[in-house]
């Protein structure tokens, strides 16, 4: 592994120990027409997108996994997975994909097959909280966490992920 | 003269953010319905992209709209004589994929499974089967350049460009992309009404809206072929098709149509034109060179005093004339020459106008030395190592027009059947504004440089003032003026509209097809 990988894997130690992998940086934008987390899955805004919140990928590394625009993904670290269908646009730059904040795993989200079969999880499913140095400062309770994510700020929307064409799709 | 009124929209695509307000309005009051869960009479698309229905613009797969033959134009896919042959198929219809199957989900199964030790999932299922499904295609499939090896580069408006040109397009960081929203053209040589066989397409005498009366229509479905913006739409369940209706019930009580009053951009103006109607067979049979600037010049000027009579002398109401003169779309299309047509060489004569987007065609690229970009760009700027030159500023008056990251002859392709002149004549307009805004807020660009602008572009600071307002301080006022309803005209006025929600407004059953009825 160079360096370079080294410095990124810090999320994917476990999940780099089955093999050599393309790793990407997943970011959340803020999402499209979501109010922050909420109505993602209104019946109106899933059909005018793709009928899921997709991961964005670049024509390049699509090329390189060998992933065709609406193909069925997993997007996947240490922490979780995330299966999605791939829109493949020359909108995203080589080495990143993006997926909005935020699904939920109860919409048409399959089965994940490289974590056993098992339902896999939202965007927020392979994402932990990064304290920054900065946040020690203050005193304003920013540690505390209340119900519905009040906390730390999200500079956990930025992580490093594996990303793979899915074998199989089980609902 | 035959001088006739048409509640015309003009859409300012500069303002569009792609929300997608207009859709979901227009969805929820007029198509959530069976039989039209996959019709969006309002949707909105990325450009460059295929749109909805996929490739629409393609009139080789669909032989939608006008072809000009001779000195006559016929219908290029569906005309009467034609639809014999085609009488029982018809092979250039969309078919439901070329939409979208519509789809939902299995949300049930997310209380009513079995227990077991995994989540349960909501499934998506076909809105016409209720059988899972696999979801291939959207009302928005190709949003904001998603697929962009299958669905941007396959823009039929790329065609006219060179390998080189439509490569430049999707490069990284100098791309560009904008919204289309799309609604019913309302078009004046209506390729949907004259393709026909049951006659039961018509376009309202009062006001220019096009309606398919429910009770007549025959499923022949000759106007989905025929309409090449793709606009009509068959109702699977009804056996009837349907189009967008202007919101027509909102207008003659004074409100703007669904879409246009929810548009969180502001980009869409209603008001009256006043047109020649002997002047349509001509004009819509004209040479494709001047198709563009003989539709404006069919469109006349409300204040002059023989226009005005010949209107009242054809029964156009006196407070419709009043509206003509305060039509925010007259201004646009006429007295500012800034709007234009989509795909004019369709021939139908659309209605609906488009203030191209000067944003992407804003920054250019061409070549220039590093040292160059150093100078004229901010020394914390992302600088390119390829020498070219990334530029968005109005410095050089019009310098980037000619060679914007966006092809001029994109846009032309859109609007004006090709010619570039007539898409540079406006954007040189848009930008002139903008350098003048530029001058009297900012400061720092004189006086003279921006008169320079405004005279090379043929506006005067009162001109632009006046753009300047109705495009970035109208009231609602200001972007909607509709003509009151006359009762005499419109009958269907008497109708309590709430009685006939989700039946489009002019009462069609809802029950299965019933031929004759
Ligand atoms: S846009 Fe299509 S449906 Fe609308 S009037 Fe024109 S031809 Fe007819
Ligand atoms: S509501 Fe207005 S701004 Fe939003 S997508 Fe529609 S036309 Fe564009």
């Amino acid at each position: 592994m160079t360096s370079r990988r080294r410095s990124r894997a810090g999320d994917l130690k476990e999940t780099l120990k089955g093999g050599d992998a393309r790793i990407l940086n997943c970011l959340t934008p803020h999402g499209k027409w979501h109010i922050h987390s909420t109505y993602m899955e209104n019946h109106r805004m899933l059909t005018l997108s793709r009928g899921c919140e997709p991961v964005w990928m670049s024509e390049v590394d699509a090329a390189e996994l060998e992933i065709k625009d609406n193909d069925w993904v997993e997007v996947y670290n240490d922490h979780g997975v995330y299966c999605a269908r791939a829109s493949v646009s020359a909108r995203i730059p080589k080495g990143v994909c993006i997926v909005y904040h935020v699904p939920e795993r109860t919409v048409g989200i399959p089965k994940s097959q490289v974590r056993g079969g098992k339902r896999a999880g939202g965007h927020n499913s392979f994402t932990r909280i990064h304290l920054k140095p900065n946040y020690l400062a203050g005193g304003y309770g920013q540690f505390s966490y209340h119900f519905n994510y009040w906390g730390p700020i999200a500079p956990n929307r930025d992580t490093h992920v594996i990303v793979k064409r899915m074998d199989k799709v089980v609902f | 003269m035959d001088v006739r009124s048409q509640i015309s929209m003009v859409f300012h695509l500069d303002k569009c953010i792609g929300c997608h307000t207009c859709s979901v309005a227009c969805k929820n009051i007029w198509t959530d319905r069976k039989g039209a869960e996959y019709m969006w009479w309002n949707n909105v698309e990325t450009k460059p992209g295929t749109g909805y229905p996929g490739k629409w613009e393609d009139q080789e797969i669909y032989k939608g709209g006008w072809k000009k033959d001779g000195d006559k134009i016929y219908l290029k896919g569906a005309g009467r004589p034609k639809s014999l042959t085609n009488i029982f198929h018809n092979p250039h219809l969309p078919k439901i994929d070329d939409y979208y199957e519509p789809f939902t989900y299995k949300y049930l199964d997310l209380i009513e499974s079995p227990a077991g030790d995994d989540q349960p999932t909501a499934r998506p299922i076909s809105m016409i089967t209720g059988e899972p499904m696999d979801i291939k295609m959207g009302p928005n499939w190709d949003d904001d350049l998603s697929g962009s090896p299958d669905y941007a580069r396959n823009d039929p408006n790329l065609t006219k460009l060179s390998p080189a040109e439509q490569e430049a397009m999707f490069q990284l960081e100098r791309m560009a992309f904008f919204y289309l929203p799309r609604i019913c053209n309302h078009c004046l040589n209506p390729a949907c009404v004259a393709a026909c066989p049951s006659q039961a397409i018509y376009k309202r005498g009062e006001d220019g809206v096009v309606l398919i009366n429910q009770n007549v229509c025959r499923a022949w479905r000759m106007c989905v072929t025929a309409c090449p913006y793709k606009k009509t739409y068959y109702n699977w369940n009804t056996g009837k098709s349907e189009k967008c209706i202007l919101c027509y019930p909102r207008i003659e009580s004074g409100h703007a149509p669904a879409c246009m009053h929810s548009c969180v951009g502001r980009i869409r103006y209603l008001g009256v034109l006043l047109y020649d109607a002997d002047q349509i067979e001509s004009v819509a049979s004209s040479d494709e060179e001047s198709l563009v600037d003989q539709q404006m010049n069919m469109i006349l000027d409300p204040f002059d005093p023989e226009v005005i009579a010949a209107a009242k002398a054809n029964g156009v109401a006196d407070s419709t004339i009043d509206a003509a003169q305060y039509s925010p779309t007259y201004k646009f299309v006429k007295t500012w020459g800034l709007a234009l047509p989509l795909h004019p060489e369709f021939r139908t004569l659309p209605m609906l106008f488009y203030v191209p987007p000067l944003l992407p065609v804003m920054a250019s690229v061409r070549d220039v030395s590093n040292e160059a970009q150093q100078e004229k760009l901010n020394p914390i700027a992302k600088q390119w190592p390829d020498n070219w030159l990334y530029d968005t500023s109005t410095e050089e008056i019009f310098g980037t027009i000619d060679q914007a990251r966006f092809p001029l002859e994109y846009m032309a392709n859109l609007f004006s059947a090709g010619d570039t002149s007539k898409v540079k004549e406006r954007i040189m307009k848009l930008m002139a504004v903008r350098i003048y805004r530029r001058h009297k807020t900012v400061g720092d660009i004189s006086e003279e440089k921006s008169n320079e602008a405004l005279s090379t572009a043929g506006l005067t600071p009162e001109l632009a003032d006046a753009i300047y307002y109705l495009t970035s301080l109208p009231k609602f006022d200001d972007r909607f003026v509709i003509p009151a309803a006359h009762r005499e005209q419109a009958i269907e006025m008497m109708e309590f509209t709430g009685d006939v929600k989700g039946n489009t407004g002019f009462g069609f059953k809802d029950k299965s097809a019933e031929r004759g009825s």
